[in-house]
């Protein structure tokens, strides 16, 4: 998205997504960035700290079975003097594949 | 038989080893029910477009959405169909009203994505002497590109004005004409708009989008009338050979894909509450009556507000910056709306199934409503002719202006294709030509562009769609449209 530039660690801030599944956790995850980053004028620069558990069953209310929190290190955009190469708009679930050390998730640009 | 070959005696196309593609009438491509589909796919297209198709995973996602509970008549592709999520882009599915499905993926993540043309008495000789200064014009007053804000700043309330009101609130706030709202789909409001169905998510996405024009394939351009093929119909539309117009292409920004994205996850849920199974997650749905149902459509119907708002508000600006150029006022060069049309829609209509009439909701993803001539839901002045179906093409050879036919009802649901099409993914597209080699074949083609960013140019190239004449013609063949004028383009804003 910002090609070879580097964003410094200025800012750092907190996510949680709930989830029924590891693709939909991924992608939730996905699109609270491309959220934080349109809203808030947030882009992440590194993960600090990430932590997902297994929350619920396929019974639970609202089928939420995963939950991940995470704590985001970044900068404003404002701040930080670089432009996005192009928007993306949302992370899909086409084609999407989550695995152990792998993931492909296609991005709405 | 080989994949993506013919049998030659009865014109089969094997689209893969266990599936098919019969050719009907002119035009029509019959995939027989099989596995699990609920009805038949038909896609409307040329021998020559199949064959293009063959390979991607469009075809197959005709087949899937067969799969949908309550899909009536056919699974259906128009001529500009290419892969999508879920759906095809290109693709119409109508569900019963009582007892069939609403499926986010069948209208996108960018809801009322569409087009508007605007006309104007200006000829092409007059305008072509302006065209730098107005581009530039253009461009400075159309905020686009990468995450560009505009000049609106919405409170909560003042945005859930927006979407139940749609272009009409743009209107009563000063942008653009109490007569647009006629010349516009849905007079550019859809009804059962209810903002307590939105997230916070999405209103904070939608405060400050409006009045931008975004990036992607979004665009404004400014193109002549080249060839007229229907008088009449050309005549009932005001338009002329050489005659000046204007096109908007926009949709309802973050705001609609943020809603798209929050009810993929209530739908996900959905399928298992109500036990249905489909081949893909991206086609999740929920019965339409049902709570979940119903709110999606109408979080979706304000989405689709939002962007009519949108380009409401584009087209105003658009009028604002070619006065200032040309130093008359919009009125006085007769800026017209011609007529606005969703692209990525689901809308309640009346069609007839089964020889009687009944009320159904058309997903359109990626296809324009074009009804036919004397249907109550288009313009009085259009009503002899058939509703305007506006075709952008590519920005460096055609777009069309086509009318709505009988024979569309019957056939698509009162349907036809969109655009082009892509041919080549947005990775394809910028491997095959360079920033500089686009703007050279621009140049000798006449046709100035601006753009935010020199990647999105490229992903837009004009070898990055199909062609146009020949998703047109294979749209007329197939009975869903008839031509009334072909555009050529003078300049591009790109997002």
């Amino acid at each position: 998205m910002f090609e070879d530039r580097v964003v410094s660690s200025q800012e750092k801030w907190s996510v949680e997504v709930h989830a029924m599944d590891a693709e939909e956790l991924l992608v939730n995850f996905l699109n609270e960035q491309i959220l934080l980053l349109e809203v808030q004028d947030l882009v992440v620069s590194d993960i600090d700290e990430i932590v997902i558990e297994q929350v619920g069953t396929s019974q639970s209310p609202l089928g939420h079975q995963f939950h991940l929190r995470s704590i985001m290190l970044g900068s404003r955009l404002s701040q930080a003097n670089i432009q996005p190469e192009i928007q993306i708009k949302a992370a899909t679930f086409h084609e999407i594949q989550v695995a152990p050390t792998y993931a492909q998730v296609t991005f709405d640009v | 038989m080989p994949i993506g070959e013919q049998d030659t005696l009865r014109g089969v196309i094997f689209v893969g080893t266990d599936l098919q593609l019969v050719p009907g009438q002119r035009c029509h491509w019959i995939m027989g029910k099989q596995d699990g589909m609920k009805v038949d796919g038909i896609v409307f297209a040329t021998e020559e477009i199949i064959q293009d198709l063959i390979g991607t995973k469009a075809l197959w996602q005709v087949k899937n959405v067969a799969y949908l509970p309550g899909i009536l008549k056919a699974s259906l592709a128009m001529p500009d169909i290419h892969e999508g999520y879920g759906f095809p882009i290109g693709g119409v599915a109508a569900t019963d009203l009582e007892e069939g499905v609403i499926s986010p993926g069948g209208i996108g993540y960018d809801i009322n994505c569409g087009v508007r043309l605007m006309v104007s008495n200006l000829s092409k000789p007059d305008v072509e002497r302006h065209m730098d200064k107005l581009v530039e014009a253009l461009f400075a007053s159309i905020p686009s590109g990468l995450g560009k804000t505009g000049a609106i700043r919405l409170s909560k309330s003042d945005l859930s004005e927006v979407l139940t009101q749609g272009a009409k609130w743009a209107v009563t706030n000063g942008y653009g004409w109490a007569e647009d709202l006629e010349y516009s789909e849905d007079q550019g409001c859809m009804a059962g708009a209810d903002p307590r169905n939105v997230s916070e998510r999405a209103f904070s996405r939608g405060a400050a989008g409006l009045g931008t024009l975004g990036s992607g394939n979004h665009f404004i351009e400014v193109s002549y009338v080249e060839r007229i093929f229907d008088e009449e119909a050309a005549e009932a539309f005001g338009l002329f050979e050489n005659q000046v117009v204007f096109w908007v292409h926009s949709g309802s920004r973050g705001f609609g894909h943020q809603v798209c994205t929050d009810y993929l996850n209530i739908m996900r849920r959905a399928v298992s509450k109500y036990g249905i199974s489909l081949p893909d997650r991206q086609l999740d749905c929920a019965p339409t009556m049902s709570d979940e149902g119903k709110q999606y459509f109408s979080a979706m119907a304000a989405g689709a507000n939002y962007a009519w708002a949108n380009r409401q508000i584009l087209a105003h600006y658009v009028r604002e910056a070619t006065a200032r150029t040309l130093g008359k006022s919009a009125e006085e060069l007769n800026m017209h709306l011609l007529y606005d049309v969703a692209h990525n829609i689901g809308k309640i209509e009346e069609h007839e199934i089964n020889e009687k009439k009944k009320k159904v909701l058309v997903h359109r993803k990626g296809a324009t409503r074009a009804f036919g001539p004397s249907h109550p839901d288009i313009p009085v002045k259009y009503s002899k002719v058939g509703q305007p179906v506006l075709i952008p093409g590519d920005m460096g050879r055609a777009s069309y202006v086509l009318k709505g036919t009988e024979t569309a009802m019957e056939f698509s649901f009162g349907s036809a294709c969109h655009g082009a099409g892509r041919a080549l993914s947005r990775t394809q597209a910028k491997k095959a030509i360079t920033v500089d080699e686009l703007h050279k074949d621009l140049e000798l083609s006449g046709v100035i562009v601006r753009s935010a960013t020199v990647k999105g140019l490229v992903e837009e190239a004009p070898l990055a769609y199909k062609d146009v004449d020949v998703v047109v013609e294979a749209t007329a063949c197939a009975g869903l449209a008839d031509r009334v004028a072909r555009l050529r383009p003078m300049g591009v804003i790109k997002g």
